[in-house]
């Protein structure tokens, strides 16, 4: 069933009365300026208004829809004036529809109107909605300041943080504007209840600051104790270790490829190249090829490892035969089997049972230290070893017999373990002085991350020196130091590690400081780690060291602890000073990301008073900073959207230009839910954003980017109605127990793919519908008795499934989750699943049912002798029921073969087949999705068109649509028949169009607007 | 660090600051004032019902069962053992519960593995990630603490270590009593000074206060640039904001407005200065002043939950007073010392 819509027609003297339209002239891109035979519009309208509109209205409808009880709430006798009906064009549109159809007056009225009188209603109406459109052809329309929403809330704290907070959990939800759309101030309001969860959510979102040398940044977790500090930069280091891409046959394939190039037909390529696509270090392949190749001693293990590269295969036919990458992990196998026969290996300075406790710090980082700066040095062992198993493969491993020859032996070894280190960093340690081997299994299965291995003491060390020197670029270098240096910063670690290595040396380490002269060293006193405190106490330490016969290297290693301990204190006081006016910037950088726009030096100002009077109060500097923070989120400038009018243009033009920044938000809202990028902002600097052509770019950029997630959810989801499918709770999980919640969760992500996927690629928005392709995960499948497919499988575990109509699916329509949410749980409902089609996807009004319909059984089981589509029949049956059912039964009907949670079935759960053919509103028939497609291309592919842009339109500007919005909308339907229905095209129509690039100056407004903003 | 002062509208003349004061709270019991969250107000005059209130104290190294008993029940009357001696005035209102026990704590060798779930009973998890269970404390305070200012107060004498010991536990756990979930401890106010601070001037809710100031401020500048129409959403933040301020205000006054009822009823029967900055050099001084501010903060209704970690159950203190040499810890291991050594112990240490 067709709705019309009002186009503007080029020529003026078509809107002279008596020229009905019932058909589309070719619209103009903007409306023409008026002529003289146009300026006599009104009083035209008024005349016709009073000879046959008025008279009409009292002849033959005002009787129901008058008086104190109009029916269906519609009182058509208050329209007195054309302006009164020119200011409610939604309800007259409606009147119009249903004059047109041929609906009203209903059929059983007493009296009919002639064709002829009917037809001047309806043009009188469409003419005026035409002039109505015209008359307002540049109205940007009232779009309202408005909070964000919940999802548009969580969105922008993800990307401003980097984590994904979701701090909107425990908020009420959003409530809709009427076009179904919770993204826009006629339905998003504010309220005291709402404040305090604001002012909690804020607060939440600081609770996750990581205060660093240079800034702040956020952790995924509340960081509020020592240890949760801990958690975060040990975490970041391990991370980063693990990242790593360190097995030598990598680098030995690699190298092999190299070597072999021009037989691969990769003449050209470099080492860098063969690197980069085997994602390792171009660095350390550099050294190994060196190493490969070097000319050198005829002895030893870099004797044998060249001569079993040396005997690798060639390419066979261009490609690199299979043996390879065998061979290549035997080289591997090799170097990792010689080399801990040559680690470097040192005992304790002190024996465990000595005056200074083996596990103290100072010994045991004495320890840690040898190994750190010998990862890669040869312990000149080779010739006292057993290589007997090694010779007798590699005849090189043999250790020649005079000294010459043992000598390049030697030095052989010494290459080798320069080349290949011990271990390239370490990661976790056993307590380092601990001798039995039992004890040091045991605490390795601790995993004692990063800890330098004290007893019972805090402390890490950093041992991961090959690693840096012969791996890491210079950038990974510098981000290594960066988070070593972080981990010190940020948990504070000489601080705690040295108090705490008093507290263990006057408890634990054989009560060395429980003598009197260390009585005023105590663990907890603040100026412990004072410099005077600290180097007090090396003085009297080391005196009594020295006293009980400790001497030599140890007695060093007593003395360079406390020289290195108060340099590394020092000079995090030092950061930890130079950082708070750094932070401060950082501050501000935080706001000005916040409010998506530059801060005014008067804001700037602001904020850092605001600080500075939180100090005032005694709150420390990450107290206050933590606050600031908190008044940052809770400003209007972050949780609203405000476009302000120019200042420049005061007293101007109504109708304005948004500002490069508005525009920029604008944008990000509409395509990614969230805060522009630093991209956009960029442009929004540079000033060109308005340009079409920047603006176009853009746009395909941000529909290529995964933040466009963003669009499937919020628009998608709410378009269709299963945004809270999540929480969809009406399934009775004991018939159905395969409902499970991770079935749930893949059914609501299913259209959420296939809208990313169509938008991503630009695909035709006919797919929607036509699409002989889904989504799924291993859940949905099984669900859909359909295999996972083999290939192509995403990180998330969702994959494309084509020719997907063997298993009944392609499309939206037969997705599993708009079936189950349009079922009451043990029945399907045609009633409900076609409602759902008519008014969601075509974008049809159907009224509310009238009250006292006698309800069908809720269990398929329970209907009797009936079944369910039977007792529909009675729909058909009954006039007032048929005037809107008439309209949706079909469309659930044929989906009768999908169970209530969108199964495919043969029999209703009452035993009995089911039938899935269907009588359409046009009176033909069909059956099935199959059926449906085919009346749906026939009757109402333009329906859909038009439903698409409208939605999509109401959503990216934050508005309802108005009649003035109906050029747009039919330059938008023209381009897009014309150039395969791409999603992109209606994107691009709306970011260029006059509505979304222009706002309001925000004068005195007329009655349309107030109308529009005061409707539920 | 940067100068404190400023000269801007953020004045606090609304703000009353103790710094240098001590405060006086009067018995008996206030009526319960609602707080931050709670709509329901309880009439003016009228002293309400004790509420129930949790208070644990961790003093770690165990007791000695020869010295530390209670005897009788029932109509019997009730007999203190030798370390309980000081309880003796005030056993009519006590109940000696023994047999508790804590399954996760067996089989874990000592130290933390014991203590890190005594008020959780979760197993813990060994190695760099710590894991375990929130703390019964805080599952209370989690349903009733918005009831008062503070959800629950945590407190200790000691500061955590967080390093590893023999059995491959966090010392973290050692450290602490209350967790406020699973992976993090709930952080633990060792100084005296600053606990009495934040209980008497309501830090949270005065940190709040300044929040929202602002956020007044920034919506009514806003709302004076808009459009006509956009005004009316912004006075819709405004006005919100404006009555969570007056809410928390109104609160703030009839719980003064009962204080000073209060004092004029009856004779004030606690007063406490405000503590020195920084940590007492006695340990007797720490822990009664945290005694103390646990009893101020009951007494005041400021919260109902509190927890005192005396010492770590790896503690470096030491009590010279009792003529114990050693550390704690080397107490609790007593039957590593010399007849000597025992002489000087119990039940000095654990009465006191």
């Amino acid at each position: 069933m067709r709705r019309s819509f009002a186009i503007l027609v080029v020529a003026p003297s078509a809107l002279m009365l008596g020229v009905l339209a019932w058909f589309d002239f070719a619209p103009a891109q903007k409306a023409p300026p008026p002529t003289a035979a146009a300026d006599r519009m009104p009083q035209l309208l008024d005349a016709k208004f009073h000879t046959s509109v008025q008279p009409f209205l009292q002849a033959y409808c005002v009787e129901c829809h008058g008086g104190t009880k109009p029916k269906a709430e519609l009182d058509l006798s208050t329209y007195t004036t054309v302006e009164s009906i020119a200011h409610d064009p939604r309800r007259w549109n409606l009147v119009m529809e249903r004059l047109k159809a041929a609906e009203m007056p209903p059929d059983d009225a007493d009296k009919q109107p002639t064709a002829a009188e009917r037809k001047s209603v309806v043009g009188w109406l469409w003419t005026m909605n035409a002039r109505e459109a015209q008359r307002h052809a540049d109205d940007p329309g009232v779009v309202l300041a408005r909070r964000l929403s919940n999802a548009e809330y969580d969105h922008t704290v993800r990307d401003l943080t980097g984590v994904d907070l979701r701090p909107t959990r425990e908020f009420p939800v959003d409530p809709a504007n009427e076009a179904g759309f919770d993204n826009s101030g006629e339905s998003l309001a504010m309220s005291p209840a709402l404040v305090k969860k604001y002012l909690v959510a804020a607060q939440f979102v600081a609770d996750h600051l990581v205060f660093q040398p240079d800034g702040f940044t956020f952790a995924p977790f509340p960081v509020a104790t020592d240890e949760d500090r801990d958690k975060y930069v040990v975490k970041r280091i391990v991370d980063f270790y693990g990242k790593q891409s360190l097995d030598y046959a990598d680098f030995f394939a690699a190298a092999w490829r190299f070597q072999h190039r021009a037989g691969l037909g990769r003449g050209s390529a470099t080492l860098e190249d063969f690197a980069r696509e085997a994602r390792i270090s171009p660095k350390y392949l550099g050294k190994v090829w060196t190493a490969l190749n070097e000319s050198g001693p005829e002895v030893g293990p870099m004797a044998a490892l060249q001569a079993r590269w040396r005997a690798l295969p060639a390419p066979v036919d261009g490609r690199e035969p299979a043996a390879v990458r065998a061979d290549c992990g035997q080289l591997r196998d090799f170097v990792v089997k010689l080399r801990p026969l040559v680690k470097r290996e040192f005992a304790n300075l002190v024996p465990n049972d000595n005056i200074v406790s083996s596990g103290s710090q100072t010994m045991v980082l004495w320890k840690d230290e040898q190994y750190a700066v010998n990862r890669m040095t040869y312990p000149g062992n080779a010739l006292q070893l057993d290589l007997s198993e090694f010779a007798r493969v590699d005849p090189q491993m043999k250790p020649p017999a005079d000294a010459e020859g043992r000598r390049s032996y030697e030095a052989s070894f010494q290459r080798f373990c320069a080349v290949f280190p011990d271990a390239f960093y370490v990661s976790e340690r056993p307590r380092m002085f601990l001798t039995n081997p039992k004890d040091i299994a045991s605490d390795l299965q601790g995993h004692r991350l990063l800890t330098a291995g004290f007893h019972s003491q805090m402390g890490y060390f950093r041992d991961d020196a090959p690693l840096y020197q012969l791996v890491l670029d210079d950038a990974g270098q510098r981000e290594l130091d960066r988070l070593w240096r972080d981990l010190d910063f940020v948990a504070d670690v000489p601080f705690r590690q040295f108090r705490q290595f008093i507290w263990y040396e006057r408890t634990e380490a054989k009560n060395f400081m429980m003598s009197e002269e260390f009585n005023s060293f105590r663990s907890e006193d603040a100026d412990m780690i004072s410099e005077v405190k600290l180097k007090q106490l090396a003085v009297a330490y080391e005196a009594k060291a020295s006293k009980q016969g400790i001497s030599g290297t140890a007695l060093q290693a007593v003395r360079d602890y406390f020289v290195n301990m108060n340099a590394t204190i020092r000079s995090l006081e030092q950061a930890k000073r130079a950082a708070e006016p750094a932070q401060l910037e950082a501050l501000v950088d935080f706001a000005t990301r916040a409010y998506r726009r530059p801060l005014t030096s008067a804001e700037r100002e602001d904020l850092l008073a605001f600080y500075r009077s939180l100090r005032a109060q005694k709150l420390g500097h990450e107290e206050a900073l933590h606050d600031a923070a908190v008044s940052v989120l809770m400003a209007p400038a972050f949780s609203f959207r405000v476009t302000l009018p120019n200042v420049a243009q005061e007293g101007g033009a109504e109708v304005q230009p948004l500002s490069d920044y508005e525009l920029a938000s604008r944008l990000s809202y509409f395509l990614w839910a969230s805060m522009p990028d630093q991209e956009l902002l960029r442009h929004a600097a540079a000033g060109d954003l308005h340009q079409p052509a920047v603006l176009a770019a853009q746009a395909r950029r941000m529909m290529q980017d995964e933040r466009i997630g963003g669009l499937a959810t919020e628009f998608g989801g709410n378009w269709l109605d299963v945004r809270r499918f999540e929480e969809h709770n009406a399934v009775d999980r004991d018939r159905f127990p395969q409902f499970t919640n991770e079935l749930r969760t893949a059914m609501f992500e299913e259209p959420m793919h296939f809208f990313t996927d169509l938008v991503r690629r630009n695909g035709s928005v006919l797919d929607f519908i036509d699409g002989d392709y889904t989504f799924v995960n291993p859940v949905l499948a099984a669900h859909y008795g359909m295999p996972m497919p083999k290939t192509a499988i995403g990180t998330d575990g969702w994959a494309r499934v084509d020719e997907a109509h063997r298993y009944e699916r392609g499309g939206l329509l037969p997705m599993a989750v708009f079936l189950t949410q349009n079922a009451p749980g043990l029945r399907t409902s045609p009633v409900k699943r076609g409602h759902w089609f008519v008014t969601r996807v075509l974008g049809e009004h159907i009224p509310a049912p009238p009250p006292n319909v006698p309800a069908i059984p809720t269990d398929e089981t329970k209907l009797g002798n009936l079944t369910l589509r039977e007792t529909l029949a009675r729909h058909r049956e009954d006039k007032t029921c048929a005037s809107c059912h008439a309209k949706f039964d079909s469309f659930g009907l044929v989906f009768e073969g999908f169970g209530p949670i969108g199964d495919v079935r043969t029999k209703d759960l009452a035993g009995r087949p089911v039938e899935t053919s269907a009588m359409f509103p046009d009176g033909s028939e069909g059956s099935g999705l199959a059926g449906l497609r085919t009346y749906f291309h026939a009757r109402v592919q333009g329906e859909f068109l038009d439903n698409l842009d409208r939605k999509l339109m109401v959503y990216a500007l934050g508005r309802s649509l108005q009649p003035s919005d109906d050029f747009a909308l039919a330059a938008m339907q023209q381009k897009l028949s014309a150039n395969g229905y791409r999603f992109g095209d209606i994107v691009e129509s709306i970011v260029t169009s006059h509505q979304f690039l222009t706002k309001r100056a925000g004068r005195q407004h007329d009655a349309v607007a107030a109308q529009v903003s005061t409707n539920p | 660090m940067s100068n404190p002062t400023s000269g801007t509208r953020y004045q606090i003349s609304r703000r009353r600051f103790l710094h240098g004061a001590g405060v006086m709270m009067a018995l008996p019991w206030l009526e319960s004032i609602p707080v931050w969250g709670a709509e329901t107000m309880k009439p003016d005059g009228m002293p309400a019902a004790v509420p129930k209130r949790l208070a644990v104290l961790f003093m770690a190294n165990g007791v000695n069962p020869n010295q530390w008993w209670a005897k009788g029940g029932g109509t019997e009357p009730m007999e203190l053992g030798p370390s309980l001696a000081p309880l003796e005035k005030v056993k009519g209102q006590l109940n000696y519960i023994s047999g508790l026990y804590n399954k996760a704590a067996t089989g874990v060798g000592i130290h933390p593995g014991m203590t890190g779930n005594l008020l959780s009973g979760a197993p813990l998890t060994k190695g760099a990630e710590l894991h375990g269970g929130v703390s019964m404390d805080q599952v209370l305070a989690s349903r009733i603490g918005d009831q008062t200012v503070q959800p629950s107060l945590v407190l200790g004498c000691e500061q955590p270590v967080t390093g590893y010991h023999e059995t491959n536990f966090s010392m973290a756990y050692s450290s602490h009593i209350s967790w406020e979930n699973a992976t993090s401890p709930v952080p633990m106010e060792v100084y005296p000074s600053l606990a009495f601070d934040s209980l008497l001037e309501n830090r949270g809710s005065m940190r709040n206060q300044s929040v929202l100031d602002r956020v007044m401020d920034q919506a009514a500048s806003l709302s004076r640039q808009v459009s006509s129409t956009d005004k009316a959403k912004l006075d819709e933040y405004l006005t919100s904001v404006r009555e969570v301020e007056k809410r928390a205000q109104n609160m703030r006054a009839a719980k003064e407005k009962a204080d000073e009822k209060a004092k004029g009823r009856s004779e004030p029967a606690f007063a406490m200065a405000r503590p020195d900055n920084g940590l007492p050099e006695d340990i007797r001084e720490h822990m009664r002043l945290m005694c103390d501010i646990l009893a101020l903060a009951f007494q005041t209704d400021k919260t109902r939950i509190a927890t005192l970690l005396l010492c770590r159950d790896i503690s470096g203190l030491f009590y010279p007073f009792l003529n114990v040499k050693l550390a704690h810890l080397k107490v609790g291991q007593w039957r590593n010392l010399t007849e000597a050594e025992l002489k000087g112990l119990l039940p000095g240490r654990t009465q006191w």
